[in-house]
């Protein structure tokens, strides 16, 4: 599994590590999921676990689309998990 | 109960310790997804506020993209009992984790033509007043998925899927894979979403750019799955085993064969209309020959590789491209369409939001 903080192509990163770490502490209070359960998520949404087939349909997209989430592809795809769980 | 006292969880015929496994487990996890929740959860009010206010050529570059994805959704999702039984083939080891894999991606694909379908009748109507006719009941691809290489690709990909689950043969399923996965799903959709990416910044559609994302998600296992199931039949032929052999050269003729087809429809959607949300022709050649490379040199590495193709055979297709009449081609593919309406009520496909 590639760590989400090493995850490349398709989009540029823009939030701190301490950034993505907040927000996976406030997911996991919202969605009662452990950290290291939402990370794994979120990075296998980013590259679907080979690394070589990063989904830029997230990880590119983040202007206009979600206010929230600051145009980092990570946070991108941390809200789409949390809506995933949602619908 | 402590942890201590918890029953372990056993398998006995299901590898839980699969990479197939792995795909059916996470498309159970981040696959399952409900159209209908999503547009109560998102709304489509905004949508169609913003669609509202596009000028005429920008309509056109939306419909242009979106079509491509709702004739190619709905082909595949019509091929997902091709892809159980492609999957249930002698040739890969009459695997029960592939199987059932390939249940979750059937259900993903038709999830997607849900999702589509809605978005173009409840949206864009204005410019998709009929999109009812369903390609292998009589129909034929919406007008402007006709006018470029999209329908070409569909058909390859339709005749690939049904030799790969009549006949089982490794390399039926090379080629099959290769159209599909790697070439649809890993090149021309991964380009439709840069072109999304960058015309959502023009005229940004919070509905569609979900529905996308969640799509994408599910399309990354697919890519992922094409992958690994082409190097485990390259693993083979590699091994010496006779009935491999001419995988490795099939993928990469099959590869060859689609891309004029990919760089057309790219042509189409963006620099053959002057491009007016700013979709990025050209950025668009840069990132599909960082795909291509990334498929089938860095992940595959093709015996049969060849530096440089990718960029003679784009070049080649887009002086075509240049050259084509692509408004000529959509109001010639409408005229048929609309035929084939009057003539024949049978190949109409009656439901869903169009008929509210």
């Amino acid at each position: 599994m590639t760590d989400l903080t090493e995850i490349g192509g398709g989009g540029e990163f823009t939030a701190s590590d301490d950034e993505i770490e907040r927000a996976l502490e406030a997911a996991s209070d919202e969605l009662g999921e452990p950290v290291e359960t939402i990370a794994e998520e979120v990075a296998y949404i980013l590259d679907s676990g080979t690394g070589s087939a990063t989904n830029e349909g997230v990880a590119g997209t983040s202007v206009g689309a979600n206010a929230t989430a600051a145009s980092d592809p990570r946070l991108e795809a941390l809200e789409l998990y949390k809506l995933n769980n949602r619908i | 109960m402590s942890l201590q006292d918890m029953p372990v969880v056993e398998t006995g015929r299901v590898d839980m310790d699969s990479k197939w496994f792995e795909l059916y487990q996470k498309g159970i996890e981040l696959g399952t997804w409900d159209v209908s929740k999503l547009v109560d959860a998102i709304g489509v009010e905004e949508d169609i506020e913003v669609w509202n206010s596009l000028e005429p050529e920008q309509k056109e570059q939306w419909a242009r993209l979106i079509a491509a994805f709702v004739d190619l959704e709905h082909a595949v999702a019509e091929d997902g009992r091709r892809i159980i039984e492609q999957m249930a083939s002698p040739y890969l080891d009459d695997s029960i984790e592939k199987e059932m894999y390939a249940t979750v991606f059937a259900m993903t694909e038709a999830k997607h033509t849900q999702f589509f379908d809605m978005y173009i009748n409840t949206v864009m109507d204005d410019v998709f007043p009929e999109t009812h006719l369903d390609i292998r009941r009589g129909g034929q691809p919406l007008p402007r998925t006709s006018a470029c290489g999209m329908s070409k690709l569909g058909e390859r990909q339709g005749a690939h899927m049904a030799l790969a689950a009549n006949n089982g043969d490794p390399v039926e399923i090379a080629r099959a894979a290769t159209t599909y996965h790697m070439m649809v799903e890993g090149i021309a959709a991964r380009g439709g979403y840069f072109l999304k990416n960058n015309m959502m910044q023009e005229s940004p559609l919070p509905l569609l750019n979900k529905g996308f994302q969640f799509v994408s998600t599910d399309e990354g296992r697919h890519v992922t799955h094409g992958l690994e199931l082409l190097s485990e039949l390259l693993e083979k032929e590699r091994a010496g085993i006779p009935e491999y052999q001419g995988v490795d050269e099939a993928i990469w003729e099959e590869s060859l064969e689609c891309l004029p087809h990919v760089i057309d429809t790219a042509y189409f959607v963006s620099a053959a209309m002057d491009d007016p949300l700013g979709a990025d022709f050209d950025g668009l050649i840069q990132r599909g020959m960082e795909l291509w490379h990334a498929q089938f040199k860095e992940a595959l590495d093709l015996d049969h590789y060849a530096p440089n193709t990718f960029s003679q055979v784009a070049q080649q297709a887009a002086t075509e491209a240049d050259e084509a009449d692509y408004d000529g081609r959509i109001e010639h593919h409408a005229e048929t369409y609309a035929k084939k309406l009057d003539l024949d009520e049978s190949n109409v496909v009656r439901g869903g939001v169009a008929d509210d």
